[in-house]
């Protein structure tokens, strides 16, 4: 019991030690000057950028490495399990929200790549059968640093943009000018600004008189940045800039190193454990499913007792896998349902109990549904190829920021 | 002249470019969720926008008395659209 008292209390304690030594910078920066205050209101408007990242990642991701925190729960054959980890990132940014600011964020490398975790487990009885402390550093973290990217080349984006929308504005204002039919001008303004009410007018129906006044306003020197694009399409290919561009972050490579020990009713150091993994995006990120390659190596050192004899054991085991992404949103390319089929290898180096296989290939595989933005669902599918049967373990898991999303309403005028 | 005012809501970020046309192209970008009013001579008029945003949100033009001319949902990534309203 003194064990899971000592696992609650970091759990509980670490965040808050950690929070009140960063609350008396914010103070400070409560008293400071309006600089401050203007720092915090950017941040605010990048958050949404992380989170928004952060959303795009798969389930598989997520899992390889948090980007915010982490609750899981395990439902195993022989117990329960539940796990919390969160990044040195998310910890620190619950007090000091200027974290959040794009060149902070950048800035703090460490504590976006580093992880820490607890898990606890429990038998079928719920009674305690074991704890561990986890820590996970990102060596290769790509997806985070491709925010920005984003974000760079989201602003020259922008200012296409915003050239594409007065070009457009200053066509049809002109247009309508002219004093055209009243059919003629809706043509034109639905060819600029189709919707769902307003479908785009086919370019050979758009009159020849707008299509004239739109190419030679492109030639002005205020045009320039966009004088190479093509006029008829000009939003489209912009939209589809955009969402490349979005689907880059998805992609990217993500190479984790990591640690765990765990502590049990008959050792206080039972396991330890050193893994690695690697993740990385391999297919076309425009298409509505995606391919992860997701390849892993760990090594186990126990300190096992079996019938009354106690074993140093030494595993290792790797896996090789691939994450399907099933289906994702094409205009959002949030992920939503994931399947990871992997083939994994188990050696062990000593301390075989007898009867054991020393080494042996297994299948196994995650299907995941993703319920909400921060709610997944995986299920664990084992194959035992001693029965020859599958069977599937259901979990629950929610990455989040515990900070909700902003929806706020301020007056332009 | 009459006051109409338009107003966007992203659900978690957005910009966007707003159009009164016709008017001297003075095109209002929106960073956040926010509104902005127009005082307009009566007549004929056009309301294009074009919005980016992660989750999508809503655009709306009312007058004076609030009541509600014209609305359209903004589909997450980037949309467009437009209103066609006399004043």
């Amino acid at each position: 019991m003194k064990r899971i008292a000592f696992f609650i209390l970091f759990a509980f304690l670490f965040p808050a030690l950690y929070a009140q030594q960063t609350t008396t910078k914010t103070q400070a920066a409560k008293s400071a000057t309006d600089t401050v205050k203007q720092k915090i209101a950017t941040a605010d408007s990048t958050k949404q950028i992380i989170r928004t990242a952060a959303d795009l990642k798969s389930g598989t991701s997520q899992d390889v490495l948090s980007s915010f925190f982490k609750l899981a729960y395990q439902n195993l054959s022989d117990g329960h399990r539940f796990q919390f980890s969160s990044s040195l990132f998310a910890v620190k940014a619950k007090t000091d929200t200027t974290l959040w600011i794009d060149t902070n964020y950048n800035k703090h490398v460490f504590l976006r790549n580093l992880v820490l975790g607890i898990d606890l487990g429990l038998d079928s009885s719920n009674k305690f059968k074991d704890a561990s402390l986890s820590i996970k550093y990102a060596l290769v973290n790509n997806r985070d640093k491709n925010i920005f990217e984003f974000r760079s080349n989201g602003k020259q984006l922008d200012t296409y943009l915003d050239l594409a929308n007065r070009l457009y504005a200053k066509g049809i204002t002109v247009y309508g000018a002219s004093k055209p039919k009243s059919a003629d001008y809706t043509s034109a303004i639905n060819f600029c600004y189709p919707d769902k009410k307003h479908p785009k007018t086919k370019l050979d129906s758009v009159p020849k008189r707008f299509l004239n006044i739109l190419d030679s306003l492109q030639k002005d020197k205020q045009f320039v940045q966009i004088k190479n694009f093509n006029v008829e399409n000009l939003l489209d290919s912009l939209k589809d800039t955009y969402n490349t561009i979005s689907g880059l972050m998805s992609q990217a490579s993500l190479w984790t190193v990591g640690g765990q020990i765990t502590t049990n009713q008959q050792n206080a150091l039972s396991r330890g454990n050193l893994n690695t993994e690697y993740l990385k995006g391999i297919t076309n990120n425009k298409s509505s499913m995606g391919l992860e390659l997701d390849i892993k190596g760990e090594l186990d050192i126990y300190d096992t007792t079996a019938v009354s004899k106690s074993y140093n054991r030494n595993v290792l085991s790797s896996s090789a896998g691939i994450n399907w992404i099933i289906y994702k949103d094409k205009k959002s390319q949030k992920s939503y349902v994931e399947f990871k089929p992997a083939l994994a290898y188990n050696n062990i180096l000593s301390g075989q109990i007898p009867g054991e296989t020393k080494s042996k290939f297994t299948g196994d595989g995650i299907l995941r549904f993703r319920i909400t933005d921060n709610l997944w669902l995986p299920i664990d599918i084992k194959y035992d190829p001693q029965s020859g049967k599958f069977f599937g373990l259901l979990n629950i898991t929610s990455n989040f920021d515990w900070l909700g999303a902003s929806k706020t309403l301020a007056s332009a005028n | 002249m009459k006051k109409i005012t338009i107003t966007v809501i992203f659900n978690q970020w957005g910009h966007g470019y707003i159009n009164v046309i016709p008017s001297n192209y003075n095109q209002w970008n929106p960073v956040n969720s926010s509104s902005m009013d127009y005082n307009l001579d009566s007549g004929d008029y056009t309301f294009t926008y074009n919005t980016v945003t992660g989750g999508g949100g809503s655009i709306s033009i009312a007058d004076s008395a609030g009541n509600i001319l014209a609305n359209n949902t903004l589909a997450t990534g980037m949309d467009q659209g437009n209103f066609r309203l006399t004043i």
